[in-house]
Order: C-alpha cells, then sequence, then structure tokens
C-alpha cells in the first residue's frame, strides 16, 4: 500500500477514526491531536501490501491512544507527588522504567504458575512469543476459538482480578503430556 | 457474569467486554472496529475497563523489551504474519508508533547490511521475524549474529533457537555455529550450542549439515549431535518435540546431564552446575518447566536420578542415589 493509498483510506474513514479516539481518549480536542500524530505517522509506514487497510489503521489510532493514556496516567502519577520529575522529562529514567516493567513481569510469572498449565501455554505463546492465535491452536491441538477462551481466561487473572488469591491452585488441570516423565538413562 | 474457572462471580462485566475486545482487535476489520467504537460510546465503563486493560497490556511490553533490545533491532525484524499490537517493542524507533497491528504488512527491508546481534539473558525467550519472512524463536541464554541481507546468515554464537525458514532455492539460508554450517533445504529445525557441543534436531523439510564438508542430509525427524573436533552422531526425534522449550516442555533422548542443565538454565534464568561425576550421565524423559525454579530443579534432579543442592542462589546437581 503507498502513502497516497493510506492517506486516502484515513480520509474515507476520518470521522469513524475521530469517534473512535474521542471515545478512547474523552475529549474532542485530544482526539483531533491524536489524529494528526496518525496521519503523520502514515509517512513512517511504507512498502507491502496491506490486507486490511481500514483495519490497520484503526490499529494505529488505537495505539496512538493507548501511548498517549499511558503519558497522561504517567504525568497524575507525578503531578500527585510522589515522585521527582526530571526538568519536564515526559519519561520516567530507564532505569526506575525497567525495574518497574521487570516486578510487573515477575507479578505475571507469578500468576502464570498458579493457572492452569493450558492457560499458562497459551498466554506464553500469544504474548511473550508473539505467535498467533491460529499457530497456538495449531501447536496446541485445539480449535482458535478454544485459544481465545484459554487466552480470554489468563487476561481476566492477569489484568483484571489481580491480586489473585491463589485459591484454584488445586483445581489446575495439567495436560498429560506436560507432565514430568522419566524414561530410563 | 460468572467465570466458569474460577468459579467467582464478582467479574465486572465491562473488563469481561473489555478482554474480550482485546484479543479481537488485533485481527479486527472495518466492522469489528465501528462494533467496537459503539461499545466504547454505549458506556462510560466500557472505555475505562478497556483502557485499564490496554494500558497494562502495554506496561507488558516493556517488560518483554530489554533495553539493549530495542537499539539493536531495526524495523524488518518486526514483520509478522499477523496484526499485532503486542509488536511495539520491536518498533521503538517509531518513536512509541505502536506497530499499529503489522498484519500483513511489510515494512521495508533495511539498508543497514551490517550484522546485528540478538541476545537474550536466560530465562527469556524472543522470537525475531527475518526481513524474508523466516522467524526465529530464541530460547534463553542466546546469542545471535544475523545478516539477513542476500547472503540469509545466522550465527548462532550460545544458546537454542527454532528456525522457521522460508525457503529460497536461490539464496539458501545458513545457520553456522562455531566451524559448523546447516544449509535449510525449506523447514523448521533447532539449533543449541552448549560450549563444544552443537545439537540440531529438524521438525520439517530438511538441513544440510556440513554443506561443503560431509553434506548430511537431516531430514524431519532427524536429530544430530556433534562436539568439536569430532565425528557427528546420527540419531532420531519426534518431530512434535522439536523445540518443546517454546512450549515450556523439555525432551532429552540420552542426554548429558551437563546439557539438561544447560537446557535448564536457558529456560530458567537460574545457574545450574552439575558434580563432575554427573556430567556425562545420560537422561532420557521429559521435563515441564513450570512454576518457579525452587519447585522445578529438585523436581528435575529427582527425575535425573540426583539431588539438587542450592548454594548461594546457584543451584547444583549432585549423585542422589546409588541405583543404576
Amino acid at each position: 500500500m503507498t502513502l497516497g493509498g493510506l492517506r486516502a483510506v484515513f480520509l474515507a474513514e476520518r470521522a469513524m477514526l475521530l469517534r473512535l479516539l474521542v471515545a478512547r481518549l474523552g475529549s474532542v480536542e485530544e482526539a483531533e491531536d491524536a489524529l494528526q500524530d496518525l496521519w503523520l505517522k502514515l509517512e513512517t509506514v511504507t512498502g507491502g501490501p496491506i490486507a486490511e487497510p481500514v483495519g490497520y489503521i484503526c490499529r494505529m489510532a488505537n495505539n496512538i491512544a493507548v501511548d498517549r493514556r499511558r503519558r497522561a496516567v504517567r504525568r497524575v502519577d507525578r503531578d500527585t507527588g510522589w515522585m521527582e520529575t526530571q526538568s519536564g522529562a515526559d519519561e520516567q529514567p530507564d532505569a526506575e522504567r525497567a525495574l518497574i516493567a521487570r516486578e510487573r513481569l515477575a507479578r505475571v510469572e507469578a500468576t502464570l504458575a498458579r493457572l492452569p498449565d493450558r492457560v499458562a501455554t497459551a498466554f506464553r505463546l500469544y504474548r511473550f512469543e508473539d505467535l498467533p492465535q491460529k499457530a497456538i491452536a495449531e501447536r496446541m491441538g485445539i480449535t482458535v476459538s478454544g485459544v481465545e477462551k484459554l487466552l480470554h481466561r489468563a487476561y481476566l487473572r492477569i489484568h483484571v482480578q489481580r491480586p489473585d488469591s491463589g485459591a484454584d491452585v488445586a483445581r489446575a488441570g495439567r495436560l498429560p503430556h506436560e507432565e514430568d516423565q522419566r524414561d530410563g538413562r | 457474569m460468572v467465570d466458569e474457572w474460577t468459579g467467582q462471580t464478582n467479574v465486572d462485566a465491562a473488563a469481561d467486554e473489555a478482554v474480550a475486545w482485546l484479543l479481537r482487535l488485533p485481527s479486527a476489520g472495518a466492522e469489528e472496529w465501528r462494533a467496537f467504537t459503539d461499545w466504547l460510546e454505549a458506556d462510560p465503563a466500557h472505555g475505562d475497563a478497556y483502557d485499564a486493560l490496554a494500558r497494562a497490556d502495554a506496561e507488558l511490553d516493556d517488560a518483554l523489551t530489554p533495553p539493549d533490545w530495542s537499539d539493536t533491532m531495526p524495523l524488518a525484524a518486526a514483520n509478522d504474519d499477523r496484526a499485532a499490537p503486542r509488536r511495539r517493542w520491536a518498533l521503538a524507533a517509531f518513536g512509541g508508533l505502536a506497530a499499529a497491528g503489522i498484519g500483513v504488512v511489510m515494512l521495508p527491508l533495511e539498508t543497514d547490511r551490517a550484522m546485528r546481534i540478538v541476545e537474550t539473558p536466560s530465562g527469556v525467550r524472543r522470537a525475531v521475524v527475518l526481513a524474508d519472512g523466516s522467524r526465529i524463536e530464541l530460547n534463553g541464554g542466546t546469542k545471535l549474529a544475523i545478516d539477513d541481507g542476500a547472503a540469509r546468515l545466522v550465527t548462532l554464537e550460545r544458546g537454542e533457537a527454532t528456525f522457521h525458514v522460508t525457503h529460497d532455492a536461490a539464496h539458501p539460508f545458513v545457520v553456522q555455529s562455531g566451524t559448523m554450517r546447516l544449509e535449510d533445504v525449506g523447514t523448521v529445525f533447532n539449533v543449541a550450542r552448549v560450549g563444544p557441543h552443537l545439537g540440531v534436531q529438524v521438525a520439517e523439510g530438511a538441513v544440510m549439515f556440513q554443506p561443503e564438508q560431509e553434506r548430511i542430509m537431516l531430514t524431519a525427524g532427524a536429530a544430530l549431535s556433534h562436539l568439536d573436533g569430532e565425528a557427528p552422531r546420527l540419531s532420531g526425534v519426534a518431530v512434535g518435540d522439536v523445540g518443546g522449550w517454546r512450549n515450556g516442555r523439555l525432551v532429552f533422548q540420552r542426554t548429558p546431564v551437563r546439557l539438561v542443565a544447560a537446557a535448564l538454565e536457558r529456560s530458567t534464568g537460574v545457574v545450574v552446575q552439575v558434580a563432575p561425576g554427573l556430567l556425562e550421565t545420560p537422561f532420557t524423559g521429559s521435563i515441564g518447566v513450570t512454576g518457579g525454579a525452587d519447585r522445578l530443579i529438585p523436581r528435575a534432579a529427582a527425575l535425573i536420578g540426583a539431588r539438587a543442592e542450592q548454594v548461594d542462589g546457584r543451584w547444583r546437581l549432585v549423585g542422589g542415589h546409588a541405583g543404576p
């Protein structure tokens, strides 16, 4: 898709993109800013066929919204005073971000360890190894909708229901082939 | 809403729907995006739930992005065969343009043909997609040098990786490790390097080992074990077991315990030493990499017929019984 092609799609879908961004960001003004960002970012997309250009641009728009929301939330955290700002820098220092990220990953790992193996495996393949749901379905020998169900459970537990009580440990099911096995030596 | 798995009834309906959207949007078309916008507009609680979820999920991307990774990752590596907002880390150079679901978008080839180094710490796995569409999954503790220009040459310096190679007869894909070379014939294969030992297992297609010398053709189900300076040994492997580490399952067939320990170390990030008397003891079996190292290593040791001792944060496998 050429830049011109993407721009044409953008212009045709502008109203819809604005609606999406207003709904995501909660203000028309900020949504207009984000739309401007999106227009500029189209230039950085070069080459190659895009199967679903509208979906593609919507994802770009939504990702811009996520970035803006994250920055806004970080600013609020700083303004409430628990963190010293660094000469107006928008980003947290790298070391600190890395520390937060590591803690986050450790929490996710701890949650995964308490989830049924199949749920944890689906999540790892999807989120850590970037496999598409279809490929996960093939690898795990289940349907794509089965994968979606497993991922749904994992996401609920990891992002929504934390902290986890661990009450379900005893209910954790395992695929037989994932159990340890000693065949001799 | 009742989560059938946990039996909990307090899962907020909006959060539940937000999760469904988060999972669907990477592959959504125009109509689904419209439906998503309708859903957001229907109730402010929807927007809040989705926003909290999307931010939490994006935090995870930070966790999966070692600081030195984004610098060495050219954009071409973001090629993927599907829509993927979580590829965002690979696109750090876009100033946070969130990768926008790469979908079937092919980003341009990098003009910079210099080798790039891709490295994972122990316990951390990664996937890299090359400009030609070939995909490499790196186990923990792995270092690769990639030249995805015309030469399609990848050097495995240490660790383990599974290669999904897009075959191109005119431009053979070559994996080099030490002085050994492998050339693909359209393939999925796993290569592990631990010091002087090189292990190759083929899941699909075929690989030529040492195309300029021995020319050993390894087809699906073949395994090759080579120690520097010695002749390679051939054996078989169940195709489904190739690169089992990717599913958290380590499968061994008459594998010396020192290589088992190296595999545990790659998967967990925990140093696992082996008592000298145990180094060459062969082990056959499979180990599920589940739970923390504190439970996993003793479990693995028991399976091997050894004991696990922990000293200063390091694990050591020592002879455990007087059995066979």
